[in-house]
């Protein structure tokens, strides 16, 4: 830590930290238990309570590496408007350090789960319709969006015998999704939910893309949305979540399936197609929960396959 | 898991365990968390599945212990470790390294790493975690005591001590009247292995944390009060409550910096850890006060509400098997922030934080 404060202390201009303060830097655990969750450096300038920055490295606490897709030029130019207005990277002893500057708003979870009244929710439709317009503005035909997902799942797995536990549980869905029809895709976040997302002076910045990805499905990222807002703002179990999905059942969330169900219309997906997304957002939850939990989660990993296999026989209602 | 069959198959009497090095440490000797025989049965479950972090898993599943879970298998417990900077290379000694919560991640994170400790069973779960993992930069020394350390020990660059200068006086045999002295010498043969630049990690309770003024037992003897007094009263409560004497000091902050320098070594800086050095979520510089009441405030109330759920059961049960027997107290959380804001507006609140996270290096 002391020879990341005297980083800090010698390149003061390009973290905007004020020359005449002192730099104090916290030591934050992340909120859960992961393989994946890294230390967090809070950034002060002076003994007041503003936090100016902060610093994640490249290592989980757990060893795993982490990649930062915002942070290739190629990636970041799409999602700007998402993204904290500064931020960078920086190597030191070995490490790179991701930095930006620090969101102190409400976090989307917050704000619904704390705020009355019906409106609240438009916060959340809002953010929907951004993405899904935006996704629709760089979606591109690509038939190898799988590779990438397995490719990032496999180092954020980062084990061996977990990365081939993942591998055999999804094969036969994988071989599923070769068969779409149309395989429209855009860049995606890889792990959407309300807690992610950050509400100040009505602009939405979104943190933690380090599952992103170039190129996914069209919509995958509104599913993930859709059902982590079902799971962490309705407190609805997950695979009561993902039933509740493919029925359109939660009424609170139906404005979001309706933005859900016009992107996919406006691309034109077919009703297969648009099953075929939700397996890809099946499949990447499983790879999620097996490089955030290891071995603890697999039972969560098999509510995920057999929701896609239901999901593929028609054994669930699928309203989209 | 089979918790009434504990005979698994795994030994517990050969002074020799495959890839670790026994100095002096009897086999049979335990101290720990949970039973015994229980950590016998996650070992030969870890055997029978290759995989002893997932037996651990499954056994606090079992049996609902959280707190195991967290102790054995968070990565957040290592979260000190970041105060070191980068390890990568580092020659690093995990002393009284118990099941290898920190110095596996050590291991991850590049360094090499020597683990140490006096139970040869908690060595084993160190050593079957480290082989899990596929670590080659590791080596095991099972030792009674720091005086039996093999003499051929390479410097380190770095040595951990995770709540273990308390400990050194009971694992040393030593008596009331030279537990300083014993903690001094340890503390210099630490140095002594410790390269010109290297750094001790020290994280331990604080004698005067607020909570002890609360009347929140003292966390080694379970005394309310015990660690604030004066030693020889402390003495006398101690051996009138449990008939031995009180041998598991810890230290002030004062204490650090007038007693560091006899075994030539320097606080080369301090940090509030909290809720605890033990599950530390937030780390923070002695020297940050804002830090710090933000820590005590926030972190340390939740602590407590955690904690109340958790004493709250664990009290019933220990009424239900045993009437008496002295009964855990709690400081309430409202006079705890009260305080805090107090000491905090004195410019005090450094000497009153839980517990600390200590770089110690050579004195120049």
């Amino acid at each position: 830590m002391e020879a990341l404060l005297r980083y800090l202390n010698q390149n003061r201009h390009r973290f905007n930290l004020p020359e005449e303060k002192e730099i104090i830097m916290e030591l934050h655990a992340p909120w859960w238990s992961s393989r994946t969750g890294r230390c967090i450096y809070k950034v002060r300038a002076g003994s007041g309570p503003k936090y100016h920055i902060v610093i994640q490295d490249s290592l989980s606490l757990y060893g795993v590496q982490c990649v930062q897709n915002p942070y290739e030029p190629q990636f970041h130019r799409l999602v700007e408007v998402f993204l904290p207005a500064r931020r960078g990277s920086f190597d030191l002893d070995g490490m790179v350090y991701f930095w930006s500057d620090y969101l102190d708003g409400d976090s989307l979870r917050t704000r619904i789960r704390e705020k009355e009244g019906r409106d609240r929710w438009s916060v959340l439709f809002q953010l929907a319709h951004s993405i899904g317009e935006l996704q629709k503005k760089h979606s591109f035909e690509s038939s190898d969006f799988l590779s990438e997902l397995v490719r990032l799942s496999l180092i954020k797995i980062g084990d061996d015998k977990l990365g081939s536990s993942f591998m055999q549980s999804t094969e036969s869905l994988r071989g599923v999704l070769t068969g779409f029809s149309r395989t429209l895709c855009s860049w995606s976040h890889g792990d959407l939910w309300p807690e992610d997302v950050f509400v100040r002076d009505e602009a939405l910045k979104i943190i933690d893309w380090e599952w992103a990805v170039q190129a996914a499905p069209i919509g995958v990222d509104l599913v993930d949305l859709y059902i982590t807002a079902a799971e962490h703002i309705l407190d609805i179990p997950t695979r009561q979540a993902w039933l509740s999905f493919f029925a359109n059942r939660i009424q609170r969330l139906q404005i979001l399936a309706t933005e859900i169900s016009a992107l996919w219309s406006s691309v034109s997906l077919n009703r297969e197609d648009r099953k075929h997304v939700v397996i890809y957002a099946l499949i990447r939850s499983a790879g999620r929960v097996i490089a955030q939990d290891g071995y603890d989660m697999l039972s969560l990993v098999n509510t995920y396959i057999n929701l896609a296999s239901a999901l593929l026989e028609d054994r669930v209602p699928f309203v989209y | 898991m089979d918790l009434k069959n504990s005979d698994q198959g795994v030994s517990t009497s050969s002074a020799d365990q495959p890839g670790i090095r026994n100095i002096d440490v009897d086999p049979g000797f335990y101290y720990g968390e949970i039973p015994k025989d229980h950590l016998v049965l996650i070992l030969a479950k870890g055997k029978e599945i290759d995989n002893i972090e997932l037996a651990i898993a499954e056994y606090c599943k079992d049996v609902h212990n959280e707190y195991f879970r967290e102790y054995a298998l968070d990565p957040r417990r290592a979260l000190g470790l970041k105060l070191l900077g980068s390890l990568r290379g580092q020659r690093i000694l995990d002393y009284g390294c118990g099941l290898g919560s920190l110095g596996i991640l050590a291991a991850k994170w590049g360094a090499h790493v020597t683990f140490v400790d006096s139970c040869l069973l908690r060595l084993q779960v160190a050593h079957d975690r480290a082989k899990q993992n596929d670590l080659g930069n590791v080596q095991f020394i099972a030792c009674r005591s720091w005086q039996s350390l093999p003499p051929n020990l390479l410097p380190f660059d770095a040595i951990i001590l995770n709540g273990i200068l308390e400990w050194v006086p009971v694992t040393a045999g030593s008596t009331f009247d030279d537990v300083v002295k014993t903690q001094l010498d340890f503390l210099r043969k630490m140095q002594q292995i410790l390269i010109s630049d290297g750094v001790i990690f020290l994280a331990i309770e604080n004698r005067f944390a607020l909570r002890y003024f609360m009347g929140y037992p003292e966390d080694h003897t379970d005394i309310p009060y015990l660690s604030i007094m004066p030693r020889d009263k402390a003495n006398k409560l101690h051996l009138r409550i449990k008939g031995t004497e009180y041998l598991t000091w810890t230290w002030s902050l004062n204490d650090y910096r007038s007693l560091l320098p006899k075994v030539n070594l320097d606080l080369a800086d301090a940090y509030g850890m909290f809720p605890d050095y033990r599950f530390p979520r937030l780390i923070v510089r002695l020297d940050d006060k804002y830090g710090l009441r933000n820590g005590m405030l926030t972190e340390r109330h939740q602590a407590f509400q955690e904690e109340d759920w958790f004493m709250r059961l664990f009290e019933k049960l220990e009424r239900l098997i045993k009437s008496q027997g002295p009964r855990k107290s709690r400081p309430p959380n409202i006079e705890m922030m009260r305080l805090t804001d107090y000491i905090f507006e004195m410019g005090l609140i450094e000497h009153f934080v839980y517990s600390y996270g200590l770089l110690l290096k050579k004195k120049s």
